[in-house]
């Protein structure tokens, strides 16, 4: 692999930038691999990323039935923040907060990463409480974070209005270090690393059947033929509860629509991530210019990549109260994901009922902020057969023992 | 021209004359001023498809950024500004208040005030359902009557227009303008904007009549200023006696490129060239024998055309393709394929045939097939021109094009269907309207036949834009298709084709196309991008207006 540095463009710029190689192979598959991971999203590609970095694991697949990055990796709003209240998840989602930080350096490509900073907003006195809680428990858990005054969320967001009639602004979470990435060079920028390790990320390559004998997986039937392999990581979002169907075993996830919107590019007017939970509705602006506005899910189960557009509007209704200028802003495009949400809105990393297949899946409405230390946590389990440290509270039997993380506030979208 | 100048207004500080009636392009245009806006990548752009769908000529109308300069009439005192690629919406104006929002019931809501959407107005009403029409233009009439906006009708095809419309109006169908549909729904539900409220229309059953917009030549160049399509300048001159320019080439293929050539050259223009991709009529006896057996009267105004154009001096060239347009010292250089030497011009039109303007009706879950021979798709209907959707029509060259006098046979059909089907009238008697309507399609296949708008795969140099809205050119398309995309979509999402202001609508098709091509599959409904609301851009206070009104309704 050419690094891409000053020097590459300029030595590339001598040839008029004809010999710059494809930042990933496109290989068909072999007959077997040591490690089969089902998804090339942000999650798969972290995952495979880690196996060969961490654990020298470089006889991969990575298998993925659309295109690299095309789910909810390239649908989401790109933010990234670690202010959760529970231990173990502040835990998962600083390791990935901070793995971002020095992403672009690590994979040798640009990912982006904004930090920007993140308000949360308070807007009832009930989330006043729960954020002072979630200050506190940060300031524990090593996660940097403080609360602030309407006055100086004000100054940080001119735009807003922080004495709105339904929805006055009591206070915010802020966390400085939260911000954005761009979420396609994340997918890119793994992909081009695990290929560079010789891994075969396969696009277009459905998997249609999970093969096992004696409990132990040994490969997967997919649109390209049979795929043996030795371990299975199975990091899908939308479709997990289908995979994991195909593998033998039920997940308590529930799959459903969430959206995003995005209007025509304006003038800079806002340079932090605003996020109001009470409303559904958070905010950012693009390097494009683009409003970039996340919705709320669908009240009901499904897989169309679509959302009912009433959603929308009820995000709308919010943000314009707290955002008044956006009224005069043009809406131009509107699009779906499909989240596959946990009972406790935190995600499974777990080994299942089958040998040697895990899984890493319920991400729910904010998969994308998690990825570098979603694929650390998920190697480590996949290398070792046991959870590390990290993933360890997040198995899959723990709703069935009552162990819930519940994430429900932190999570950032009311379900 | 028409008329004197009723006032002025400034662009950029300078002043510029108008005349009642003109839309923003219009005044702009005659004074001679071609560049509306400026691109995120410094590119500078103007007037292209003149009729509210590409999205290109937007300006800063008295802080308000983002005005479609051909949707918006010119006013004495406006303060008009070049567009900035990132407007300060912070600092802009807030809107007028707006009018409350309107709910309306009507048994048939037909969407398209054209040929096709007021036959069908017309037939409905006679049977005597209560039908309301919205046309996103200020006056009805579509873009085939295109109706002056400045003075009393221009020729007999206005004057027919003219006709059709008042009988609409008489036989009491009611006529909303400026109605701009960005949401359809199931249960058939629209939502739209009218001069800044909400409008929301709950019909019982609706016949889509929103024809067709023009297919560009994606050469280089075709995003410079002064480059628009044929009916652009067509709507310049027959709604607002604008010249597009004093010297004019026309490039593309099909007869509206004869009609305003000669339009053009009649009001004073004088037209330099008139480049035709299909052969001469008279190397083709045969299939010209065709067209004058099936439709004699329309053959031989297109055969006088021809002679009158000769008889200009214009010259009209057989066989011959666009290469490319320079800027050139203020004018245009176009070059034609081949060895023949440029011409110099004011202003290019572009005509190489059209797509449908199917959003609403695949929004709405219309089954459609590809035709090849066309490039684009034709809604599945059956004998009554409805859908498979319950309660859906399509008339006109929306459901596939068809032209004008087929548009209007339909309309005739469907009002009549439509209305039957709601209760009122026997819905029978379309013997005559199917006559015309087989006598109309066998015309345009005679007229096609002659012409040469087969779909290309845009064989152009790397930096050609393919994307005029986000700014996508050739080389960005093909290292997305490098990655073997399974669809349209998927390349959108590689390289944003298809993510700007007029939603896909230009480069969509050649999307779509070009994914087909390299993945070997034919071209069908879902090869397009998926439909989404909005279908057009839309003010968030329009959206919520729109709520709040559906809320309050029973």
């Amino acid at each position: 692999m050419k690094r891409y540095s000053v020097f590459a463009i300029a030595r590339e710029a001598l040839s008029h930038h004809q010999g710059w190689e494809r930042a990933w192979k496109s290989p068909l598959p072999k007959a077997s691999y040591d490690a089969v991971i089902i998804g090339a999203g942000g999650h798969g590609l972290a995952t495979a990323y880690y196996l060969g970095k961490n654990h020298g694991i470089r006889n991969v697949a990575i298998l993925e039935k659309g295109w690299l990055g095309g789910g909810n990796t390239g649908r989401n709003t790109t933010i990234i923040r670690s202010n959760y209240l529970q231990d173990p998840s502040a835990a998962l989602y600083e390791k990935a907060r901070s793995l971002y930080e020095t992403l672009s350096q690590e994979l040798n490509y640009n990912i982006m990463f904004s930090p920007r900073g993140l308000l949360m907003l308070a807007q009832t006195h009930h989330e006043v409480r729960g954020y002072l809680r979630t200050v506190h428990a940060n300031n524990l858990q090593g996660v940097s974070t403080k609360w602030i005054t309407p006055e100086r969320v004000k100054q940080l967001v001119p735009i807003i209005n922080i004495d709105g009639p339904r929805y006055p602004i009591l206070g915010a979470l802020y966390q400085a270090r939260g911000g954005t990435a761009r979420h396609d060079a994340v997918a890119w920028g793994y992909a081009r690393a695990c290929s560079d390790m010789g891994m075969d990320i396969i696009q277009q390559c459905e998997v249609t059947g999970v093969r096992s004998e004696n409990g132990q997986v040994t490969g997967v039937e997919t649109s390209k033929g049979y795929i043996g392999t030795k371990k299975l990581g199975i990091v899908v979002a939308g479709h997990s509860g289908q995979v994991a169907d195909m593998a033998g075993f039920r997940l308590p996830v529930e799959s459903m629509a969430l959206q995003a919107l995005v209007s025509e590019p304006i003038k800079p007017c806002m340079d932090v991530v605003v996020m109001a939970n009470t409303v559904h509705g958070y905010m950012s602006q693009s390097d494009k210019g683009e409003m970039v506005i996340g919705g709320g899910t669908d009240g009901f189960n499904n897989y169309t990549q679509r959302g009912s557009f009433h959603h929308i509007e009820e995000t709308l209704r919010a943000l314009v109260e707290t955002f008044p200028m956006i009224s005069r802003l043009k809406m131009l495009r509107q699009w779906g994901g499909i989240v596959d949400m946990t009972g406790d809105r935190s995600p499974i990393i777990s080994k299942t009922p089958l040998g040697n297949c895990f899984i890493n899946c319920g991400w729910g409405t904010g998969g994308f902020k998690a990825i570098p230390g979603s694929g650390w946590a998920m190697a480590d389990l996949m290398a070792r057969g046991e959870p590390g440290p990290l993933a360890a509270e997040f198995d899959m039997w723990r709703f069935r023992e009552g162990r819930f993380i519940d994430e429900s506030v932190a999570a950032g979208v009311a379900h | 021209m028409t008329g004197q100048p009723a006032g002025h207004f400034t662009f950029d500080g300078k002043s510029v004359p108008l005349r009642p009636g003109q839309s923003l392009a219009a005044a702009l245009t005659e004074a001679g001023l071609r560049s509306f806006r400026q691109t995120a990548k410094g590119a500078t752009r103007g007037i292209f498809c003149g009729m509210g769908v590409c999205q290109d000529c937007l300006v800063t109308v008295n802080g308000a950024p983002n005005r479609r300069a051909c949707m918006t009439p010119a006013v004495a005192g406006q303060d008009i500004r070049t567009q900035v690629p990132f407007p300060d919406l912070a600092t802009a104006p807030n809107p007028q208040p707006a009018a409350p929002a309107r709910v309306i019931a009507p048994d048939l809501l037909i969407v398209g005030g054209g040929a096709g959407g007021l036959s069908a107005a017309i037939a409905a009403r006679r049977a005597g359902a209560s039908v309301t029409i919205l046309d996103e233009r200020k006056v009805g009439g579509g873009q085939y009557f295109k109706q002056s906006a400045v003075s009393g009708p221009l020729d007999a095809q206005q004057s027919a227009g003219a006709d059709l419309l008042a009988q609409a109006l008489a036989a009491g169908a009611e006529l909303i303008g400026e109605v701009e549909i960005w949401g359809a729904f199931d249960g058939l539900l629209f939502l739209a904007e009218h001069k800044g409220a909400a409008l929301i229309a709950r019909p019982r059953a609706a016949i889509i009549a929103t024809g067709a917009y023009e297919r560009p030549e994606i050469r280089p160049g075709w995003t410079l200023p002064g480059v628009m399509t044929t009916g652009a300048a067509q709507t310049l001159w027959r709604s607002y006696r604008t010249l597009p320019g004093k010297r004019v080439a026309l490039v593309g293929s099909g007869p509206l490129n004869l009609q305003v050539g000669l339009e053009l050259a009649q009001g004073g223009a004088e037209v330099v060239m008139i480049a035709e991709r299909g052969p001469a009529p008279w190397l083709r006896p045969i299939a010209a024998a065709a067209l004058a057996l099936s439709g004699p009267a329309l053959a031989w105004t297109g055969l006088r055309s021809l002679a009158d154009l000769r008889k200009r001096g214009v010259p009209v060239r057989h066989g011959a393709a666009l290469d490319r347009i320079d800027a050139a010292e203020g004018a245009l250089r176009v070059t034609l394929m081949g060895d023949l030497s440029p011409v110099i011009a004011d202003a290019v039109l572009m005509n190489a045939g059209f797509d449908p303007q199917n959003e609403i009706l695949r929004l709405l879950g219309a089954e459609a097939i590809y035709d090849p021979a066309f490039g684009h798709l034709r809604i599945t209907r059956d004998d009554t021109c409805a859908t498979t959707v319950p309660g859906l029509y399509a008339v006109g060259d929306c459901a596939g094009l068809g032209g004008a006098p087929a548009a209007m046979a339909e309309g005739r059909i469907a009002g009549r269907a439509a209305a039957a089907a709601l209760g009122f009238g026997d819905g029978y008697d379309t013997f005559a309207d199917q006559r015309q309507l087989g006598r109309a399609r066998r015309f345009q296949r005679h007229l096609w036949a002659l012409h040469d708008v087969a779909p290309r795969l845009p064989d152009v140099p790397d930096d050609t834009l393919i994307c005029r809205c986000e700014e996508i050119d050739a080389g960005q398309i093909r290292a997305g298709l490098g990655e073997k995309p399974g669809h349209a979509g998927t390349l959108k999402r590689a390289t944003r084709v298809g993510m700007g202001r007029c939603q896909g609508r230009y480069c969509g098709p050649v999307a779509a196309r070009l994914v087909a091509a390299a993945t070997g599959t034919p071209v069908q409904d879902r090869s397009y991008f998926a439909p989404r609301v909005p279908i057009k851009p839309v003010a968030i206070s329009a959206i919520l207006a729109a709520e709040e009104a559906l809320k309050d309704a029973p």
